[in-house]
């Protein structure tokens, strides 16, 4: 019996134990589960396997400028996709030259509309599905030039590269060209009823404008022209502290043209009560209140931020500090890293609004990600505008995108172009026509038909100057005044710095004319000598 | 303002100082090198007084003979100075060589004092010491061993000495015989001239302070009796007597037209060893004199503390936190939030010490070309970090020294034959006859 006892005891345990460890290793197996195409998007981007570091930022390209234009995108090889092609609406084929004859029967059974990019793939493509005659001869020249014309009109050209080019019996559909070997050849054109754009080299701006807009065109379900998008002048890198008369000049210059503008504000984490950030909020608050938007241009983090709540509470902060001086911003500026990892995903959570810019750095796209998750995110996502000319307005109008032009070193610009949109009769949207939303830790702000709303209550946004403290005390030590004292040296050291170059240079002019003088008189001195030797 | 931001103001403010400071001071040097240069030697003497001349030498054998020639072919009365060699418990042919010599120039007072281990080989001070127990000369001139004087050296510095009772010494400049041996000794040579010689003159030129270089210097026999000769605990036993005479009232003058080439360190072990050796032995002086800083009995060397003081401690710290600095921010370990300062300016700083060093160079034959200035611009990034362990170890070893109480060790800088010499304009023009050239 005592046996029997221990024995049922045993075997419970060793149950136990063995559930234990099967629902953590199924938990463990779910947490490292990567994400894969599931057809939850509206855009599937398939890729070739093994993308070497050139391929990989072309298919970031891709995916970025499918973002731009509000697609849910996933990408992944064509091994990862094969199942779910028929999930998705929209399926692009970027550079496969060597799709299985698996994944071509897939694509056939799938239904999916298909925009097909590079030769080699229309090529292995028509080979599949039994049409390789509709390819008629191979152009052998890989550079040349492209034109392309966009629907406000604008015509646009450049030098671009390609791998392979063909002319193929094309459908009804073609746009641009591309002029090689003394031929012109399609830039897109439907084939077969795919669409097929030959060039794989998105570098260049005009090549990826392109491609934006035939995506565009593409995946309009309707006969007419897509929706234009709003186009936003932004007035970038503002900083607290900047002289508030340089921009309230620019306020009010830009007031004359009545063209709407964003101003996007560098956050402040210290010194937030000092007179002059009273005195810049209060410039900020004349603008909000004469047609500027307020956005939050991210923080330059100089570490790593571990934690969303760290980000959270820091952004919170720097809010708050404009709030309590009656700005509020309603979106948030970020560079490209912030849209491809945590914790930063996690956080703009938190905001309705999201611009985007490209600070140079690395942006942490990484193609095992296999879904653009910031597209994911509902939020109203504005890229920069692809610059094609100088005017300041894009003739892109295919995604919501925002002119940026540096508070610091081009005012001047950002007059031109609010003059150049006033004249042209291109106008910049006003960012205020959209709701927006912001949480923050303990508090929410709402924008919506055109009232800031802070948890709740309507916000006034009227000017109302305030009185600052002219004689604030700044509880500065010694050492931050030497600080300050020394910033403020700058010309004064550059003026010492050069007087003591010049000095330098004169001195070591007069000692070489020294030098070569003695030198000429003791060769004359030698010479004299050696004549009265003879 | 955090810690960091605190300490990088520190070395910013620091390294601006420290490059305005020689930058005054160049200029300064400039100008007494060109009133130098317009005036020309003192006046001849009347009677030149006996001069000793004193050559410590251990383990000398490769370059002793070259300097002893160099010293027997001195332009001062033949009958007004003798050479003492204080072959220093030397273990290899020093002896030989010198013997040669004196075989070969029987009728000059060439003195050879040999020591061996129970007296000798106890470092520089030891030796000088045991040189000026034999001397009978009124002036005492000190030559290192590996110095070949121009020939009119000698009697540049007495004429200088004679010119006022009280001056207490009068040194030299001292060159770069090796100078393209490798890439360092160029280095050398450069800061020998731009941060030696020149800095030394500007001091002169503005304070009237000198520091004894340790060789190519005459000083008053007198003097040496009164402060009771060099102290054998100083490694840089020409530093110290340089404090000593200042203390007493006295001053010590530089005349750049007296001219000693010497072989320079073209190693980086050898360089590193004897550089190590003079910064532990200007600390040890420093720190025997810091208490003079605010004793106004001790005259204008309380500026030379100072100077030491900036250069070994300021210079050091500042440049020790710039590199970690740097280094943290490229490693995203530290960051500074303090602003202000332009990249224009940075590269203006650049520009004034390759100025700084360039406006010595001009000054100097055969020395102002473009290699110079590139040179100088690459020993701001690689020779000057150097200096900066250098100065760490030297710290160390004096903390380890004052610890465990060790015995002050004299490491000798080791030489090397070299196969042609680069300045032949060096050696005395009898000599380069008596070698056939």
């Amino acid at each position: 019996m005592k046996c029997s006892m221990t024995c049922k005891r045993l075997l419970v345990l060793c149950l136990g134990v063995c559930m234990a460890l099967a629902l953590s290793g199924h938990a463990l197996a779910a947490e490292e589960e990567p994400f894969l195409p599931d057809g939850s998007g509206s855009l599937l981007l398939v890729h070739s396997r093994n993308l070497s570091q050139e391929q990989t930022r072309q298919v970031e390209r891709l995916v970025m400028l499918a973002t731009a234009l509000g697609k849910t995108v996933d990408f992944g090889t064509a091994e990862q996709c094969r199942d779910v092609l028929g999930e998705y609406p929209y399926v692009i084929l970027y550079d496969l030259p060597e799709m299985t004859r698996g994944f071509g029967t897939a694509l056939k059974k799938s239904g999916a509309q298909l925009m097909l990019i590079g030769s080699g793939t229309l090529r292995r493509y028509l080979t599949l599905v039994g049409q390789s005659g509709k390819i008629l001869e191979e152009e052998p020249q890989e550079n040349g030039k492209m034109t392309y014309t966009f629907p406000t009109g604008g015509e646009y050209a450049c030098i671009t590269h390609w791998k392979g080019l063909f002319r193929f019996q094309a459908g009804e559909y073609q746009s641009g060209s591309l002029q090689a070997g003394g031929s012109s050849y399609p830039f897109c054109a439907e084939v077969a009823q795919v669409r097929f754009v030959p060039v794989t080299d998105l570098s260049q701006t005009l090549v990826r404008a392109a491609l934006m807009q035939e995506i565009t065109q593409w995946m309009w379900p309707y006969q007419d022209n897509p929706t234009d998008y709003s186009q936003f002048l932004v007035l970038d890198s503002v900083y607290p502290f900047m002289p508030a008369q340089q921009l309230l000049d620019i306020v009010e210059q830009v007031e004359t043209y009545s063209v709407p503008y964003v101003i996007s504000v560098m956050p402040l984490s210290a010194n937030t009560d000092y007179p002059a950030m009273t005195q810049f909020c209060q410039v900020l608050a004349y603008a909000q209140s004469r047609g500027a938007t307020i956005v939050l241009h991210a923080p330059i983090l100089h570490k790593t931020v571990e934690t969303a709540e760290e980000l959270y509470e820091k952004l919170t902060d720097m809010t708050n500090a404009y709030i309590r001086n009656g700005v509020y911003p309603l979106g948030i500026q970020v560079p490209y890293s912030w849209l491809n990892r945590e914790p930063y995903l996690t956080v703009l959570g938190r905001y309705r609004t999201v611009l985007t810019y490209d600070d140079g750095n690395p942006t942490f796209f990484d193609p095992e990600a296999h879904t653009s998750r910031i597209s994911r995110q509902g939020h109203q996502l504005i890229y920069p505008r692809i610059d094609l000319d100088q005017n300041g307005v894009s003739q892109l109008q295919c995604y919501p995108s925002a002119t940026y032009v540096d508070c610091g070193s081009a005012s001047q610009v950002f007059l031109r172009y609010a003059r150049l949109a006033r004249t042209q009769g291109d106008s910049f949207m006003d960012l205020r026509d959209y709701n927006h939303q912001v949480w923050l830790n303990g508090g929410h702000l709402e924008y919506q038909n055109r009232t800031v709303y802070l948890d709740g209550t309507p916000m006034d946004t009227a000017f109302h100057p305030v009185e600052y403290d002219t004689d604030y005390d700044f509880q500065r030590s010694p050492l931050v005044r030497m600080s300050v004292d020394l910033k403020n040296q700058n010309r004064f050291l550059l003026t010492v710095v050069a007087v003591m170059v010049a000095v330098f240079l004169y001195a070591i002019i007069y000692a070489r004319r020294r030098m070569r003088k003695r030198f000429l008189s003791g060769g004359a001195r030698e010479e004299e000598q050696a004549n009265d030797t003879d | 303002m955090t810690l960091i931001d605190a300490v990088s103001l520190y070395a910013i403010i620091s390294i601006w100082l420290l490059m305005i400071m020689n930058a005054v001071l160049s200029i300064g040097g400039f100008v007494y090198y060109m009133q130098v240069d317009k005036k020309g030697r003192g006046k001849p003497l009347q009677e030149y007084p006996m001069v000793s001349i004193l050559v410590p030498a251990h383990d000398e054998a490769v370059v002793i003979t070259r300097t002893v020639r160099a010293l027997l072919g001195l332009e001062y009365p033949k009958d007004r100075y003798e050479i003492i060699v204080i072959n220093d418990n030397s273990t290899d042919d020093t002896a030989e060589k010198l013997e040669q010599v004196q075989a070969e120039f029987p009728d000059r007072k060439l003195i050879v004092i040999s020591t061996g281990p129970e007296i000798g080989g106890k470092g520089k001070s030891n030796a000088l010491n045991i040189g000026f127990s034999v001397s009978t000369g009124d002036v005492i001139a000190i030559y290192d061993a590996d110095n070949t004087p121009q020939p009119d050296a000698l009697a540049i510095l007495v004429e200088t000495l004679m010119e006022d009772d009280k001056l207490g010494a009068v040194i030299g400049k001292f060159r770069t015989r090796n100078r393209n041996a490798s890439l360092l000794s160029r280095f050398v040579n450069i800061e020998t001239l731009a941060y030696q010689c020149m800095n030394q003159a500007g001091r002169y030129y503005f304070f009237r302070l000198c520091t004894i270089p340790g060789t190519n210097y005459v000083i008053r026999r007198s003097l040496i009796e009164e402060i009771g000769g060099w102290d054998v605990n100083a490694l840089s036993e020409d530093t110290e007597i340089s404090f000593r005479l200042y203390r007493m009232g006295y001053y010590i003058k530089q005349m750049p037209l007296a001219v000693t080439w010497e072989q320079e360190p073209h190693l980086l072990n050898v360089w590193f060893r004897q550089r190590t050796r003079w910064a532990k032995g200007n600390l040890y002086v420093l720190a025997k004199n810091m208490r003079y800083i605010f004793d106004p009995t001790a005259g204008p060397m309380r500026l030379d503390v100072v100077y030491y003081l900036i250069v070994y401690i300021l210079m050091m710290s500042s440049l020790v936190i710039s590199d970690f600095i740097f280094l943290g921010g490229i490693l995203g370990f530290v960051h500074v939030t303090l602003g202000g300062f332009s990249t224009m300016l940075w590269g203006m700083a650049i520009l004034v010490f390759v100025c700084n060093i360039m406006l010595t160079l001009s000054t100097e034959k055969n020395e102002f070309t473009l290699s110079s200035a590139l040179l100088s611009l690459l020993m701001l990034f690689t020779y000057a970090k150097l200096w900066v362990i250098v100065v760490l170890k030297a710290l160390w070893l004096s903390f380890e020294d004052q610890v465990f109480h060790r015995e002050v060790k004299w490491d000798k800088t080791v030489r090397y034959e070299e196969t042609l010499p680069d300045e032949e304009e060096a050696l005395p023009q009898e000599l380069l006859h008596k070698k056939g050239r």
